[in-house]
Formats: structure tokens, sequence, C-alpha cells
């Protein structure tokens, strides 16, 4: 596995600009050899939020960071989205798509002493497809679930769902026992999610609100002699800054998803102690997009949104706002799904053309040089965000647009765009996920226009193409084939811009050199850490 | 009148005055909430990344959200009369016990910074009054202008870049030592060096504050006539100092660090954030921006509780400092 990790992050890192210096350190580390496991020591993971409901994703989405390590799911991922065993050995699919098989791991036992069985799979599947917000289109498909004997489970589909077996890891897809567990009640009131029994390396021990979670090592774990830490101190620290020093003082060992600004990268790289990968995020592939609001006078308008596509230089915007982590974003599939993304939004910046544009839509240059004015809004959830916005402000008034940048907080911005629908346009993150059926499709399809729904599709973008090609994606085993109907759906929104793709945002896992084993697989850090180990240097 | 009676008869006036005060701010900072764009469920939902309308709906049935506003504002009130502060929306607990778990280490974090901040902004003051117009008033003017001019969260970073980061000699953020099992004086120890740079990055704005109205009210009482006879009696510089000065000096200090009181817990916010506090600032803040209205009425409500009550003793320190001040 190391060795395929190392590839891996070369690939990932090769695309970076040489100037972030992580090039460099990455074959570093590559050719130092990994020391073997050992035993002790408690791992230090920062969570940038506390999560919300509780501890395990069953009927929410808050707790990636902690589901995986006390409940585990069916399978795991390598990088390339290659399934592997968990708690699921074997699995098979039907020719058609519509039975799935998987045999189960025996003698497996919950951290209460009683056994793993297929039921307990049943009754997690029942419960996802019911409540969790993000799962559940992952799992829609499954009509029935079949128990023949305690170690077989057998989902009989009601649609194919060629996506299905690329979802099926623990974070998002916990396995929660059916003795703690029912079908039919409503699972956010169980107590049994803030304090997880599962099947995991870990278990739970504490959660202070506010400061810490503890888990501590499972000695029953069905992978002995795993998982080789004596537990996981999660620690809950909100501010961008503490973090930074947190890491700089050892007291943190380990975060993901860029857990310090992209400007303090390069300095934290450079001491002795720390380490960044770009691994581990092949599941997810967050992008930033440009919305524009297709309700709104001015943006209905395809010349207007032509013309800001050609105004925009995405490259001086990845090297700006993001540091230079990060890719030009050329499609609504990123290439990070490279199984189905098509590179069809590529037009070179051209100022002249747009600034004609903008004048043949009907919208020509007033006496002090401005076309009109509007308000962008960002998604405040994370800080580059803000600097892209005013990047955006800055291309566009070069083409007359006057552009401001509104601020507001998380619960205001959702409200205003997807509820109220007062806005012109905004930027926004999306993860794309692993397949576009589950992390795209609801951003373009016209039925997915849902007002009130957070991240729905929020430009009102309505086509026909568009929604043939995603719902024939959606339901069709082939792969070639199915690229084809993503490839006509790409074409089609390249077209229509209903939405720019700025960016693929590079996510950054930081590290103490302590810290070995930790990203294995396509989950990254959201995986249950039974091979994570910690040397004393 | 005897000293017991005036404080009884000062804590019923306060006791009186504070049950409307209550009230109003109940449902003042109720009506003010609800006009915040967007509700708890709002959050929620864009924090998972996907939702669905019906399982939005169904969590809003469950919080109570879809009721009009004044039917949530007599069904919270009736709660209130149960003593029950509700249950968060966010967090699926009941308040009560949210709010306990933060609760001391707030009081601690204030009562901390309030002492440190008195104890050193009255001692700098008393030296400025002394020194007036000397080199050692000048210096220490300029550095309680600069404590009280720069944002707190900025000095709690570079306190801890230069105590953790630099020197390594206390921990950037956090409680506590975690999962170490330390009990008694070990523990006691152990909490006291979590809290030394956030009750000192909080406390140095007030003492500017502090120093400089201690050097104003002390430059005023010592050109009082009873200052002068003092003086000419023959009594020692010290004496003078601290008996007849400083004592008349206290009651604007007093009266300020009452108000403090209210004022530190939303610097409280920002420290707790910075070093990674559980306590009750980072819990409103944190409600505020998660729209978790309930929590943070129940966190609004007792702080008004908490100031009516500092007020009440600030009240009370008066009476004893300055027997002329009784209850009109």
């Amino acid at each position: 596995m190391p060795t395929l990790a190392i590839s891996r992050r070369g690939l990932l890192l090769g695309s970076l600009l040489a100037s972030t210096g992580l090039a460099t350190i990455g074959t570093a580390m590559a050719q130092k050899a990994t020391p073997t496991p050992m035993h002790g020591g408690i791992l230090t993971f920062v969570l940038m939020a506390e999560p919300t409901v509780g501890l395990i994703n069953i009927v929410s989405a808050g707790a990636t960071r902690t589901t995986a390590k006390t409940n585990e799911g069916l399978l795991t991922y390598d990088f390339d989205l290659t399934p592997r065993p968990q708690l699921a050995t074997e699995w098979d699919i039907a020719e058609d798509g519509m039975t799935y098989t998987f045999k189960l791991r025996p003698n497996v036992k919950w951290h209460d002493g009683k056994p793993f069985t297929s039921e307990d799979v049943k009754v997690s599947y029942t419960l996802l497809r019911k409540g969790h917000p993000r799962s559940q289109a992952v799992v829609l498909n499954i009509a029935e679930i079949e128990t023949p004997d305690p170690l077989t489970v057998i989902f009989r589909m009601s649609a194919p769902a060629p996506y299905l077996i690329y979802g099926l890891a623990a974070a998002e897809m916990p396995i929660v026992p059916a003795h703690i567990f029912k079908i039919g009640e409503d699972a956010s009131q169980n107590p049994a999610i803030r304090k997880p029994i599962g099947t995991g390396p870990f278990k739970f021990k504490e959660w202070v609100r506010g400061s810490h979670i503890i888990y501590e090592r499972n000695p029953d774990y069905w992978d002995a002699p795993k998982p080789y830490v004596d537990g996981i101190v999660f620690r809950v620290m909100t501010d961008q800054a503490a973090r930074s020093a947190a890491f700089e003082t050892g007291e943190i060992l380990i975060g993901d998803e860029t857990p310090v600004s992209y400007a303090d990268i390069k300095r934290l790289t450079q001491t002795p102690a720390l380490d960044v990968t770009a691994d581990g995020y092949t599941s997810r592939n967050t992008v930033a997009r440009l919305v524009f609001n297709l309700d709104h006078p001015i943006f209905s308008n395809l010349k207007v949104r032509q013309a800001i596509e050609l105004a925009i230089d995405k490259q001086r915007l990845v090297d700006s706002a993001w540091f230079g982590y990060g890719k030009v974003g050329t499609s609504a599939i990123p290439s990070g799904i490279a199984r189905f993304h098509v590179p069809v939004e590529t037009k070179a910046v051209d100022l002249i053309k747009a600034n004609a544009l903008m004048d043949e839509a009907g919208y020509p240059k007033g006496a002090d040089g401005s076309r009109f004015k509007v308000n962008i809004d960002y998604y405040p959830g994370f800080s580059p965000m803000k600097s892209q916005a005013e990047f955006i402000k800055s291309e566009l008034a070069k083409i007359g647009i006057i552009v401001n940048v509104r601020n507001a907080d998380y619960a205001t911005y959702v409200k205003r765009i997807y509820t109220d629908r007062d806005f012109e346009f905004y930027t926004t993150t999306n993860s794309a996920t692993f397949d576009p059926t589950i992390g795209v499709q609801r951003n373009y399809l016209s039925t997915a226009f849902t007002r009130g729904v957070p991240f729905s599709n929020g430009s009102h973008y309505v086509s026909k193409i568009a929604d043939d090609a995603l719902n024939a994606a959606a339901r069709e085993p082939d792969e070639k084939k199915r690229y084809e109907y993503f490839d006509v759906f790409q074409r089609q929104v390249a077209q229509d811009l209903p939405a720019i793709a700025l960016i693929e945002i590079q996510q950054l896992t930081v590290f103490n050199k302590r810290v070995h084993n930790h990203t294995l697989a396509a989950e990254g850090l959201w995986s249950n850490m039974a091979d994570l180990f910690l040397t004393k240097t | 009148m005897s000293g017991l009676s005036r404080i009884l008869r000062t804590l019923r006036r306060s006791t009186l005055q504070a049950i409307p005060t209550a009230i109003c701010i109940i449902v003042l900072n109720f009506i003010l909430l609800q006009m915040a764009p967007g509700d708890a469920v709002d959050v929620l939902a864009a924090e998972s990344g996907a939702a669905t309308l019906e399982g939005m709906a169904a969590m809003r049935e469950r919080f109570g959200l879809n009721a009009p506003v004044i039917e949530q504002l007599s069904a919270y009130l009736n709660r209130l009369l149960h003593l029950d502060l509700g249950t968060s929306a966010r967090f699926g607990v009941p308040i009560a016990e949210l709010i306990a778990q933060r609760l001391p280490r707030t009081l601690l974090l204030m009562a901390l910074a309030l002492g440190m901040a008195a104890i050193i902004g009255v001692a700098l003051g008393a030296v400025m009054s002394s020194f007036a117009g000397r080199l050692s008033d000048r210096v220490l003017s300029i550095l309680s202008l600069l404590f009280y001019s720069i944002p707190n969260f900025w000095i709690g970073l570079m306190l801890i870049v230069l105590f953790s980061v630099k020197l390594g000699w206390l921990p950037s953020g956090g409680s506590g030592s975690i999962g170490m099992g330390l009990t008694g004086w070990a523990a006691l120890v152990d909490q006291a060096r979590y809290l030394v740079l956030p009750a000192a990055s909080l406390a140095l704005y007030y003492v500017a504050i502090y120093a400089r109205l201690t050097r104003a009210a002390m430059l005023e009482v010592r050109a009082q006539d009873y200052v002068r006879t003092a003086q000419a009696k023959g009594l020692p510089p010290l004496v003078v100092n601290v008996h007849h000065i400083l004592r008349n000096a206290l009651i604007p200090i007093t009266t300020m660090a009452g108000m403090h009181v209210g004022a530190m817990l939303g610097g409280a916010v920002v420290v707790e954030t910075v070093f990674s506090l559980p306590g009750l600032g980072r819990l409103a803040f944190e409600a505020v921006l998660g729209r978790d209205i309930q929590v943070l009425l129940g966190i609004l409500l007792l702080s008004s509780f908490f100031v009516i009550v500092m007020n009440a003793l600030v009240d009370l320190l008066h009476t004893f400092l300055d027997p002329k001040i009784g209850v009109h």
C-alpha cells in the first residue's frame, strides 16, 4: 500500500506549483523508509468544528471525522477508489446491477460483546436510506434488504445505482448495532449516537462539549494487533491561527481539510516536525464555482455570463486567493472524478471579446466607464472564499461591471440564496464526491431546484438535454455509456453557463512527522485509523 | 440604620428591580433573535452539504420552529416558569446541561482576569498618581494606552507565539491536560497553567482602564481638604495614600468593574475562541452562528441575572466603602 500512496502523492503534488516547495518535500518523504508499526501513544486530532447531533453519521453528516473510528463500514477504498474489504469480505454485483450480495466478516464483535451480523447491516442501511442527508442519495435505489443468513446481506435494487459500490465507506455509511438502533425510530434521539458502540478499532470514552472527545483503543478489535495507538483525542479548535500554533507546539498531531491558513502552509512545512499531504481526498473533490441567478434579469442573459467567463483569469485566481493550492476548473465534473471528466471550459481570458459581448447584450458603458452594479455573495465557511470574491470584483471591473461583495454569516447566506433567492450571483464550494450522480447532479438537475434546501440547484438551471443526460447516467450500469451521457451534460453546461467552474480546491492534511500510516485510503483521515501509529520523534 | 438591615434593603430593592428587567430582556432578546435571517435547520442542513425538503420540514417540526412567533414565545416563557431552559436544536441535549458545563470555566476566567486587572491596574494607577507628571507616570501612561488600544485576540495570539511556541512554557490552548486523570493539587496547577494566558490577554485591556481611572480619581481626592488634614496630622504618606486617598478613589473603580463583568463576557468570546476554551462566550457565539436561539436565550438570561447580581454586589460594596452611600 505505501508504494501506491507515494505514486499518488507524486501525481497530485506534481500538479502543484513548484514554488510552493511541496513537491520537494513530497519526494524527500517518499525516499525515507516507513518504520515498522509500534504500539502506544495518543493521537491528537484537530476538529475545526464540533460534531453537532452526534459522533456517528447515521442521521446527520457533521461527524465525518469521528464516525469510522468506532463504527466501520462495509468497504474501504484505495486512492483510485478500488473497493477493499472492511466489514464485508466479498461482494458481488449482478450483471444487470439490480442485486448486490455482500459476505460479511465472521467473528466480529460489537464493543459491548454482542456478535456482528447481517441484521446490523439491514438496520443501518434502512436508517441511512430514511434519514441521512447526504448518503440518502447513494442508497435511495435500494428497495429491499435481505438477510438469508447471519453473514450474508443482499440489496435488491429498484433501479441500477452504478455509484453505489463506491460510496460504502464508514464515514458516510456507518454500521450501527441492531440491538441498540431500531428501524423506524428517530435515531437522532437515540443516546447511542452520542456514545457510539461499534465494531471499530476505537471505543468511545468521553465527550466534553466544546473541548474534546476521547476514544480509547479497542483491545478486542478483529484485526489484531491493530490498532496501534492507545487512543485518539479529538480537540475542538475553532480559531485558525490557534490551530497553527497548536501544530507548532506539538499539542496537535494531525488535521485534515487544510486546518491552517494556506498562507501558513509554507512556514509550517519548513519546521522540522511538520509536513503536509494532498492524499486522501479522492472521494471528496471539493470545487469552487461561480453561480448565476438565472431568474435575475441581467444574468439570465447568456452573453453577460459568457463575458464574465472570458474576464476571469482562473490561474491568477488560484495563485492569489488560493496561494497556488488548486487547479483551474475546467468542467462541472472536476478532473478528480477522472472517469467522467471532460475539460470543456478552457477559454482563454479575452477582455476585448468580453467587452464586445457586454455591448451586444445591451449593457453599454456609461460615462463613468461602468455598465451596471451587482452584489456577489460568497460561502463564508472557508477563508479563501472572501479573497476569491474580492478577486472576481477586481476582474469584472475591467469589463465595466461594478461588484459589491456582500458579507454574511452562514445562516444568512443560505437563506438569501436558497430560500429568499435575493441575490445576483454567488460563489460556493461543493464536494463533487466520487460520482457525478451524487455530488454534481444536484446542482444542475432542473428537478433539484428546491427552494429552502441548501446546496441544491441554486442557479435555477433548466435544460432538457442536461436533465436527460443526468437521469440516463444515474441508472446506466455500463461505465462507457455513462461517460457518454456525462460528456453530453458537461458540454451542455459549458454552453449554457448556469455556473462557472472556478477552481478545484487542493485540500491538505497537515501532520506531525511522528504520525505514520495516517492516509492509506481514499477516505483520508475519515478512515478508521487502525493502521496509524506514532513514533517517538 | 444598622449594617445588616441596610444590606437587606439593598438586596430587596435589587431583587424587585431584577424581575421586570429579566422579563424585558427575555422578550426583547426573543424578538431580536427572530429577526436574524435563517434558522437552526438551515444551518444544520447546510453543514451537512445536502438535505431534502422533507427532512428539513421534519426537523423544524421537532424543534417547534414552524409555529408562529407569538406561540413560540409563550411556549418558551411557559417552559421558563417551570425552570426548563429547553433543549438545544443543534446539540440535542438539555440547555441547562450545556450551560452548566461551560459556566464554571468562564466564571473562573472572568474572576481571574478581573482580579488581575483590578490589582495591577489599581497598583499602577496609585504609582502613576504619586508620581504624576514625572517620567514613571509618562512611561506607564504610554503603556496603558498601548494595552487599551491593542485588540485582545491579537494580544492572545502574541502571547501564544511567545510563551507556547517559542518558549514552550505554557500550553497554547484548551482547558486542561486531557486524559491525564489528575486530581487534587496537581489538577489545580494544571488548570491554572491553561488559564494564565487567556486571563492575561483578557485582563490587559482592563488593566489600562483601571490604571487611568485610579490615577484620575486619586489625583482628584488628593486635592481634598481631608487629605491635607491627614497629612498635617503627621500621618505617614503610605497611610494617607491607602486609607484616605485610595479608599475614596475606589468608588468609581468598583462601579466600572461591576459594569465590566457584563462586558467581559463579550471579550471572553474572543479569548475563548483564540485559546480553544470551552466557555460560555464561545457557546454563545456558536449559538448565534448556528441560529440555536434557545441556547442563546438561555445564556442571555443567565448573563442578565449575573449582571444584576453583580450590580447588587457592587451596591453593597459601595455601602461598605462609603457609609454615606445608603439606600435612598
